[in-house]
């Protein structure tokens, strides 16, 4: 019954687009674990804040935006009609969306020459530079989730897509907040690729005390900007025209100090004067790719130039990182599903004392490992894209770093791991898991560090949980003044082994996977109880426990990829996809790995920095640091 | 019944100790001229100067050569006299008494040598009563003085003396408790200091205090230790070095250092490295109240974690001390901001001058629009002349002498 219930559900899904007939409405309330009333609180100021944003016509043709999936996991509240995994490209659109890919699918696998590869001229005649740029402006007019699955032929090079990417993380920006001038004025030739668009935001060094080491003054009396500095690690396509987004420092004016320190987005033409492309880096992966520096020596910026508003680049960065995360994370899928396919090949066609590598447990197992990470990255990457393809001005600033977060982290353990199988030969240069091993540690490394990354999901996940649990925090940090409220932590049985949920979540998806979706529920009511113990322990110093704070990441990290991946194989058994049963046990395994994980990471954190060995490393690098190094002396020293 | 007790309790001892014996093969042989450690090359020298004294007479005190072999040779001396060695527990008192004054307080093998003076096996009791009792008490006590004595100097005895004792006062004997006790203790607390400094230390001053302010800066991990000459300036007018030690730290402190507040130089502080005084300066500005008080953390809510938050990329995660972008830096006392630290050859005024003409020179132009003040708890010279004559700098730190001298230093 259910199931039948289901599939009619998937198959209404796609009218959506229409607006004719709504699947998912508004009224849905998310469920909650607790019974707080300070969790709807904060469902009102959400969705207060989503409405006062502008909304385009493409915009008010999609649903209305829900809360956030991946944020209120934090607080222990899920949404169950995510489950159902988004279908965004309406039926008749895939059909053309496939065949306008064909020419792409067959350029990229046949084989040629290196040079011949990279050129320029190629990519414009496939298209490649106007797939997400509106189709007024001469574009494909994709949307989110139809552009990244036109952009997966090409990604299958991690060196043409570098380029290509960064292009479109640019073009999604404009889209979304560039000026109509600046639209006009760009977006056309950013899709013949005329213009080729690409990020400079990181630098060589970044400054000890300030955002960037790049600045951009007004001068008043002109109205014009004058921006100096160097941006690294830029992905250039040197002989072309090329559109810099830079971020630079600046002061506000009469706004002394570091109150007055803001971040602007500039667009610079590197046909103006005072830009000049330096050296290229000698980077350990993508060795093809340009990845140059930049210079910018006085070079004079009109104030059309600018993107949003001055000094108010944080804002739009959340844009930009979003964009930028989605984008990158596809080529970490593709390269991720190519070393497996190489792996693969490898173990099946190799016979070593007369067992065939593909009978060894130890291989089985890390085959399986590796298709359960890859399938739970892709399930992430296209539930990203399809709630931001679905609903207005859906908030998925999370979603999007922790699928860029899990993908990387499992692309460089699936690419490490091949090692230890193939042995030896594997790291001789030329060999394919060698230049995997070194792309996936560039991609890693490729902008933000997977560190920072971690912290900003944690960080994001506690603010919005901070929001909404702040009045029982503050009940539960002063025991003495709330006697009631302690009284009813005291009653309550809920506990990190047992957890006791109410969510329901199996009857969203296929019954097979009721088990996974337990565990799913169990997870999400772990991690709400872990971050309300973080609060009640530290307060607002939780900031500052950034070990802690790893784990946390890493535990909402794995539950969006529980739930992607769940998603994703109900629908596809539900519908009866090619091999969905093997899709099921995916999803199954990935659960049951994730729970444990899960579990382990949050009675870590509930144990505490002295029972979970924290206290004891930050001991240690107290030391470390004071003798610059490592310190212990030389085991065979003699004291007398 | 008592008496079969004690009967095996002596074989038992005796057997223990002759295998311990067997085993060591140290030295039983009483008064053997070979396993003195260091012969002594030219006896004769010193031979007229202690050969014959009356034994009430300290050998040590007359005399003239005061080295380590002198002191070798006297012991050697006093073993071969005869073959009683009567009143060998007062020679030992009388060469404790004297080993600084012949440099040798810290030399384990002159303290094995006063050991060896001890008849071996004569001492070592042979049934409970004895071992019980402190058999000869007065040579057990003499030798656990002298054990004492090293342990408060801190030399570390080793294996071959726990053979020693063996050999003198057995295995029940008090001095081998005490020895072992020591060998508990010692190798503990050898290393226990976190600022090691070599041993011995070195005898030149610009070492020692290099040592010195490498061992102050260690609360900020990124100090520069710089030793300047002040034959670098032109009209310095002692020739001498100057410690000094900054960090980067403290280097954007004096950068951002109001020009119309003045920085002090204070001191002379002290600073003990073992036994030696290292007489050091700071520089210090007044601290900033305004700037302290905005860190003040009770002003802070704790409970409050609904302003959390989020940087884009890559930047360093927030503190919650900080939403100003501001911390305090382990230089900014409640009662000062020190900015450097120095210890220079003479300690005199001229120097600490030229000290501020260097830090200025060496990247902290600042500094020279800041007017500088002396302030001194005690007298310092102005001139390095004024020391020389003098025995020492009059550092002393006494409620009498802490006039605190306030004068502007004149710019040359």
């Amino acid at each position: 019954m259910r199931s039948n219930w289901f599939s009619g559900a998937s198959r209404l899904l796609k009218y959506s687009r229409n607006g004719k007939l709504l699947t998912r409405g508004r009224s849905t309330k998310a469920t909650s674990t607790s019974l707080d009333s300070q969790h709807q609180d904060a469902a009102t100021t959400e969705s207060g804040k989503s409405e006062s944003v502008e909304e385009s016509p493409e915009q008010q043709q999609k649903l209305p935006t829900r809360e956030p999936l991946a944020k209120n996991f934090f607080i222990g509240v899920v949404d169950k009609e995510l489950l159902a995994y988004p279908e965004v490209i309406a039926r008749d659109e895939m059909a053309q969306l496939q065949n306008a890919l064909l020419p792409l699918k067959n350029y990229f696998e046949e084989p040629r020459e290196v040079e011949d590869k990279s050129s320029t001229e190629t990519l414009r005649q496939l298209g490649l530079y106007g797939l997400n740029v509106p189709t007024e402006y001469d574009g494909r007019g994709y949307g989110w989730s139809a552009s990244l699955l036109a952009s997966e032929p090409d990604s299958t090079d991690v060196n043409v897509t570098l380029g290509l990417q960064t292009h479109r993380v640019v073009v999604d920006l404009l889209k979304e907040v560039g000026t109509p001038l600046q639209q006009q004025r760009y977006l056309q030739d950013l899709a013949t690729g005329k213009l080729i668009a690409t990020e400079a935001i990181y630098e060589y060094s970044p400054p000890e005390e300030d955002f960037f080491s790049t600045q951009a003054e007004l001068l008043p009396e002109t109205g014009k900007w004058l921006l100096n500095g160097e941006k690294a690690f830029v992905v250039c396509t040197p002989g072309e025209r090329q559109l810099f987004l830079v971020l630079a420092q600046t002061q506000q004016p009469n706004v002394p100090g570091a109150l007055g320190r803001g971040t602007t987005i500039f667009l610079v033409d590197s046909q103006q004067e005072g830009v000049r492309l330096g050296e290229k880096h000698a980077t350990f992966g993508c060795r093809q790719a340009e990845i140059r520096r930049v210079h910018f020596d006085k070079v004079k910026l009109t104030e059309d130039q600018v993107v949003g508003l001055p000094h108010d680049g944080n804002r739009y960065s959340e844009q930009l990182v979003r964009s930028s995360r989605l984008r990158g994370s596809l080529v970490g899928v593709s390269l991720a599903k190519k070393l497996l396919n190489e792996l693969a090949q490898y173990s099946v066609s190799t016979t070593q004392c007369g067992v065939q590598l593909k009978d060894l447990e130890l291989t089985r197992v890390h085959l399986s490992r590796a298709m359960c990470s890859v399938y739970a990255m892709e399930s992430m990457l296209y539930m990203t894209a399809g709630l931001l393809d679905e609903f207005r001005v859906q908030d998925v600033t999370l979603e999007s770093a922790i699928t860029k977060y899990f993908t990387l982290r499992q692309l460089y353990e699936i690419a490490s791991q091949n090692l230890g199988l193939v042995g030896p030969k594997s790291l001789l240069s030329g060999e394919s898991t060698e230049l995997g091993l070194r792309d996936a540690a560039q991609l890693c490394t490729q902008g933000e560090s997977l560190d920072t990354l971690g912290m900003f999901i944690a960080l994001t996940g506690l603010q919005h949980a901070g929001q909404s649990m702040n009045a029982g925090v503050r009940k539960s940090r002063n025991p003495l003044f709330n006697p009631g409220h302690i009284f009813g932590k005291f009653l309550d049985t809920n506990s990190i082994d047992s957890p006791k949920t109410k969510m329901q979540l199996s009857e969203h998806v296929h019954p097979s996977l009721e088990a996974a979706a337990q565990c799913i529920e169990h997870s999400v009511a772990r991690l709400q109880m872990a971050v309300e113990l973080m609060f009640t322990r530290h307060g607002n110093a939780v900031v500052e426990r950034q070990s802690e704070m790893q784990r946390l990441a890493e535990v909402g990290t794995i539950i969006y990829a529980m739930w992607a991946s769940v998603a994703r194989a109900s629908r596809s058994y539900c519908i009866g996809l090619q091999l969905a049963d093997h899709e099921l046990l995916t999803a199954t395994a990935i659960c049951s790995e994730g729970k444990d994980r899960v579990h382990t990471l949050c009675t870590q954190i509930y144990g505490g920095n002295f029972v979970n060995n924290d206290n004891n490393l930050l001991r240690l690098s107290k030391q470390l640091t004071k003798s610059k190094g490592y310190f212990p002396v030389h085991p065979l020293t003699f004291n007398f | 019944m008592l008496r079969r007790v004690q009967c095996l309790l002596r074989l038992h001892a005796n057997g223990r100790q002759s295998l311990a014996i067997r085993l060591r093969c140290y030295s039983t042989d009483e008064g053997n001229p070979k396993q003195n450690p260091n012969p002594n090359p030219n006896p004769k020298a010193q031979k007229p100067v202690t050969k014959n004294l009356p034994a009430v007479r300290n050998p040590f005190a007359a005399a003239q050569d005061r080295t380590k072999n002198t002191y070798l040779t006297m012991v050697e001396i006093f073993q071969e006299r005869d073959v009683h060695r009567r009143n060998h527990v007062e020679f030992i008192y009388a060469a404790l008494k004297n080993m600084a004054d012949f440099g040798v307080e810290r030399d384990l093998e002159v303290y094995k040598a006063l050991i060896n003076v001890m008849p071996k096996g004569k001492f070592i009791p042979t049934n409970l009563f004895q071992a019980e009792f402190m058999h000869y008490p007065k040579q057990q006590q003499c030798i656990i003085d002298l054990l004492e004595q090293m342990e408060d100097v801190g030399v570390m005895p080793d294996h071959e003396m726990e053979a020693m004792l063996l050999n003198v006062f057995g295995r029940q004997g008090h001095p081998l408790r005490k020895y072992w006790r020591m060998m508990y203790w010692m190798p503990k607390f050898k290393n226990l200091s976190p600022w090691p400094l070599p041993d011995p230390v070195p005898d030149d001053t610009l070492e020692m205090a290099k040592l010195a302010l490498e061992r102050m800066c260690t609360v900020d991990l990124r100090s520069k230790i710089t030793v300047f000459e002040t034959s670098e300036l032109k009209d310095a007018i002692d020739e001498t070095w100057i410690v000094s030690g900054m960090s980067p730290e403290q280097e954007k402190l004096l950068r951002e250092h109001s020009r119309q507040k003045a920085l002090y130089i204070e001191g002379p502080f002290h600073i003990w490295l073992r036994n030696r005084r290292i007489n050091y300066f700071t520089l210090r500005a007044d601290p900033d109240v305004e700037f302290l008080s905005q860190l003040d953390e009770r002003q802070l809510d704790d409970d409050d974690v609904s302003h959390i938050e989020v940087p884009f990329f890559g930047r360093a995660p927030p503190r919650r001390h900080n939403q100003l972008g501001k911390l305090r830096s382990v230089h900014q006392q409640d009662d000062g901001t020190i900015l450097a630290i120095c210890a220079t050859g003479t300690s005199t005024k001229d120097s600490l001058l030229s000290w501020i003409r260097l830090l200025e020179v060496n990247g902290n132009p600042s500094i020279g629009e800041v007017p500088v003040l002396f302030r001194f708890r005690s007298e310092v010279p102005a001139k390095a002349e004024e020391i020389e004559s003098g025995a020492s700098v009059p550092a002393t730190s006494d409620s009498k002498s802490n006039s605190q001298s306030e004068e502007p230093s004149s710019r040359r």
